[in-house]
């Protein structure tokens, strides 16, 4: 429910730069996903937002209210910001009611009005029934909820939710995902998710960004991030990829050895210039010899039947490998000669990584 | 659900913001006072005391050359450094096999052991030293007077007015830290960097010296040097075993300067300075030694019960376990007990001789005795509640980092523990026995000497409980409204508290049974049981000494019984409360 402006935003700790000038605009009632491997400044950059931490330079801004600079921080709990945790924090010496019952109580809100929050809170995450119960006698997952539901019982302005998956065993992780989601899309509070998993991020955010020592690599819908990746960081860490280094050609196209790749040129480099094709292994077909364009030759490494697709890796015959993700009734076997399409509309020239 | 907001009122934010600030400001600013009272001054004031002359009260350096230029002066200082010396190494002898044997053997009766030698933990040593009078004195001691009726011999079995005898008591009652520390590291070591060596061939024997005892070095290096201050800093046992034969150490010796007319303050205060410089630099290479670690720890998860089997050495090995219990403990207690229960020592324990006279007169008749236990209870509870307070605060406040000046706080909370209690109490005396501060007489001078004595236990005490609370906690609090203070108040306070009483007691339990930090700073109306036991001693009515000791032990016994109970309770009732929930 507000708009949150992040301006030139940098923290560092004595030489070591956590977070390098970053700028995010998160509309009003969107969710954003901070997404990144460990150190990547995501939880930092959570840090600052909810108030425990001073930037260095740069500023935070909620509508029109300036939230935190290197001169003042507006401290957490004057923000309007709730924060879950990634260890949950639920309190041990409280029953679940007394912990989302917690924020309410100290808004000095009338006893039949924190009751009626507090029910609706539990309600929403669905752990009526489990009112009284102690942290000690819950599953993760219900910690996980009322987690939640204390974050969301004081109705704020602005939801912050750090890794609060990551503690959660795989089956329970993905009916979360789906459950943050429903919660977000009935109230509509502005919420900022970090997470390390790329599943996550696409399954629940309207916008990720994605993020790597300190700097913000690309700020996008999912779509854009996956079909369309900034640069080979971003599209290696969200799902699989494959690099082909190359030189390029006039008009979209890639020269790997004696082989030609027609391509989407997305890069800005001049023809003659090293450049990296992209592709992912599951837009890779196998074909015959014969097929004229986008084709390379190789031969099998490893084939891994994984139930809904056999994962293959081609050594090829101008050095490099490929990874391809191909229907599982095709049997590869190891040794074998192999021939690779590339459609050229799946695949991408992207900058050589420094 | 609907939503209706802003619910925390924007416009409250910056004045919120600077009432926050305003609250560090005023905290840090009491607590500073508070350490500047407690551990700067007394300490300032030895520092300048000790570069000025008794007679002309000018400047001069003439006090520190005197102690190394007289024999009188340096004598007690070389007694001292061989008696702390033998301490450390006799206690070392005895207490790790020890821990080895009741941690890691089939030893008999090893809880009962554990027992026993944590009861000498918490025995005073001073009334270990009374009760070895009793014993081995050498013509009316027990032992000497049996040996003299079982072998007819006119010498005594043994002298305990000696250096060997003051050595062997002091270090009975050193072992139980040794043996804590090293039985410690022993239950924390995980089990599979023992087995790994087992199942890569290694004998039991090969596997103790190239796996146990290297991981446990530590702990032992640590104790060894806990066990070298100990036996440099302690002051009754010195004062009822070898001041009677005319030998000093550097604490009696200052004693001694107490009792010059006038006394030497001046020279006490330079005299103060051997003790804290082998003190600071025997903390200091405990600091090198642990590293950033604050405990001995080696990692790992609770041992399973396999032990290695003793066969044909159990029974030694027993005898040899059995040292400190039996004379630190069992003889000792005997002794007193017995002696307390008797009309008269010399006529020993026969059943005409006992009576209950001595209670009796200690609780109802006396005085002194019944002002003494009020004022033992009294200033040990204060003095434990202010410790653990300040300790709570400060520990918060670094832990937490939430200032920038928290490694000062840290500091001067930390400095007394490299001061030995006879310090403190010349510093004390010193500060606050004079215009514009002189408290000299009152309860207030004696609480605050034991508050600074024992800050340091508190604090790392504090520290340890923080540690183990996640800050996550405290944010979460912060996060759904809550201020620094409430956040500290409803959620860390309540989350402490198991700890904290642990924690009082701690403090509490050395606090009674503390002889020499109040030794110059109480007056006959604020006697403690300690020093009134003290200067019954000197009057030579042991019966009546020996029934105040055994007070003094029942009353720490009971307070520690208390809270024990207070603290089951409440875990109790938490329990039941949280088991209601699970009904649907």
């Amino acid at each position: 429910m507000s708009e949150i402006h992040v301006r030139k935003l940098s923290r560092s700790y004595g030489a070591y730069q956590a977070l390098k000038s970053c700028d995010l605009v998160i509309p009003d009632g969107a969710l954003l996903a901070l997404l990144g491997p460990s150190g990547c400044g995501k939880s930092t950059t959570l840090q600052l937002l909810a108030g425990f931490d001073t930037p260095s330079s740069g500023e935070i801004w909620a509508d029109q209210e300036l939230l935190s600079s290197p001169q003042k921080v507006i401290p957490p709990e004057h923000r309007g910001i709730s924060l879950v945790f990634q260890n949950y924090a639920v309190w041990p010496h409280k029953t679940v009611a007394e912990n989302v019952a917690f924020g309410l109580k100290l808004r000095k809100l009338s006893r039949s009005e924190v009751e009626a929050r507090l029910n609706r809170a539990l309600e929403m995450v669905r752990l009526g029934a489990l009112r009284d119960r102690y942290p000690f006698e819950l599953s993760g997952g219900q910690q996980q909820r009322v987690a939640l539901a204390r974050a969301l019982a004081v109705e704020p302005k602005i939801l912050l939710l750090d890794e609060p998956l990551s503690n959660l065993d795989a089956h329970l992780r993905e009916e979360m995902r789906f459950e943050i989601r429903r919660v977000h899309d009935e109230l509509g509070i502005t919420t900022v998710y970090v997470t390390h998993d790329q599943g996550e991020a696409l399954v629940t955010a309207d916008k990720v960004a994605v993020m790597r020592a300190g700097v913000v690599q690309q700020f996008g819908s999912p779509e854009d991030i996956f079909e369309k990746p900034a640069n080979t960081f971003v599209a290696s860490f969200i799902g699989s990829n494959n690099e082909i280094k190359g030189v390029k050609e006039a008009g979209g196209a890639l020269r790997v050895g004696p082989t030609t790749l027609r391509a989407e040129d997305r890069s800005g480099v001049a023809p003659g210039q090293p450049a990296v094709l992209c592709i992912r292994p599951s837009r890779l077909q196998l074909c015959d010899a014969t097929v004229p364009d986008n084709r390379l030759d190789g031969i099998v490494k490893r084939s891994a039947y994984l139930g809904e697709y056999r994962d293959v890796l081609i050594d090829l015959a101008d050095g490099g490998t490929l990874r391809a993700f191909v229907a599982p009734h095709l049997r590869p076997s190891i040794g074998e000669s192999v021939s690779v399409h590339l459609p050229p509309t799946a695949c991408q020239i992207l900058d050589a990584p420094q | 659900m609907t939503l209706s907001f802003p619910t925390m009122p924007t416009r409250s934010a910056s004045i919120g913001h600077l009432r926050h600030h305003m609250l560090r400001w005023i905290v840090l600013a009491v607590l500073l006072a508070a350490l500047i009272l407690l551990v700067v001054q007394p300490l300032g004031w030895i520092l300048y005391n000790g570069l000025h002359d008794d007679d002309t009260g000018l400047w001069t350096l003439g006090n520190h050359r005197q102690i190394f230029a007289s024999a009188a002066l340096m004598k007690p200082v070389l007694n001292s450094l061989l008696l702390a010396s033998a301490v450390a190494v006799l206690s070392t002898l005895l207490g790790v096999p020890l821990a080895w044997l009741v941690a890691r053997t089939d030893l008999p009766g090893r809880g009962f052991i554990r027992v026993l030698t944590l009861a000498a933990f918490v025995t005073p040593s001073f009334i270990g030293a009374l009760g070895w009078i009793l014993l081995a004195a050498p013509n009316s001691g027990w032992l000497n007077v049996g040996w003299r009726v079982v072998t007819g011999a006119q010498a005594p079995l043994m002298n305990i007015y000696t250096m060997a005898g003051t050595i062997f008591v002091c270090t009975i009652y050193t072992v139980p830290y040794t043996f804590t520390m090293v039985s410690s590291a022993l239950d924390e070591m995980a089990v599979e960097l023992e087995d790994a060596a087992t199942t890569l061939g290694s004998g039991v024997m090969r596997t103790m010296i190239t796996v146990t005892i290297p991981l446990v070095m530590p702990a032992v290096l640590v104790s060894f040097i806990l066990s070298f201050i100990q036996g440099m800093t302690l002051f009754g046992v010195p004062a009822f075993l070898l001041t009677p034969s005319g030998t000093l150490v550097v604490t009696t010796k200052l004693a001694e300067f107490y009792q010059l007319f006038p006394p030497a303050l001046f020279l006490s205060a330079a005299y103060c300075l051997p003790l804290v410089i082998v003190t600071g630099g025997l903390f200091y290479v405990r600091h090198k030694i642990l590293g950033r670690r604050q405990f001995v720890t080696v990692g790992g998860k609770g041992r399973a019960g396999r032990l290695i089997r003793l066969k044909k050495w159990r029974l030694p090995a027993l005898a040899f376990a059995l040292i400190v219990p039996v004379t630190a403990v069992l003889l000792p207690y005997v002794a007193i007990v017995l002696v307390s229960l008797s009309k008269a020592w010399g006529l020993g324990p026969v059943p005409s001789n006992l009576t209950f006279h001595w209670y009796r007169w200690a609780i109802t008749e006396n005085p002194e005795t019944q002002r003494a236990i009020v004022n033992s209870l009294l200033y040990a509870g204060v003095a434990a509640s202010f410790c653990v307070l300040l300790g709570v605060i400060v520990a918060y406040i670094v832990e937490r980092r939430l200032l920038r000046g928290a490694g000062l706080l840290a500091v001067l909370v930390t400095i007394p523990i490299i001061i030995p209690g006879i310090v403190l109490s010349v510093g004390f005396f010193s500060a606050y026995t004079r215009p514009p501060l002189n408290f000299y007489g009152t309860g207030t001078i004696v609480i605050a000497a034991f508050v600074a004595t024992f800050l340091p236990i508190a604090y790392s005490q504090a520290g340890s409980i923080l540690k183990g609370i996640s800050p996550d906690l405290e944010r979460a609090a912060r996060s759904v409204g809550a201020s620094e203070g409430r956040a500290f108040t409803a959620i860390t306070v309540p989350l402490m508290r198991g700890g904290l009483v642990a924690g009082w007691l701690l403090v509490f339990i050395p606090i009674m049974r503390e002889l020499s930090v109040a030794i110059f700073l109480v007056s006959p109306k604020t006697n403690v049981m300690t020093t009134l036991i003290y200067n019954y001693k000197d009057g030579g009515n042991y019966e009546a000494v020996c029934a105040t000791s055994t007070l003094l032990l029942a009353a720490t016994l009971m307070i520690v019984l208390l809270a024990r109970f207070i603290t089951e309770g409440v875990a109790r009732r938490r329990r039941n409360a949280a088991s209601l929930g699970e009904v649907p």
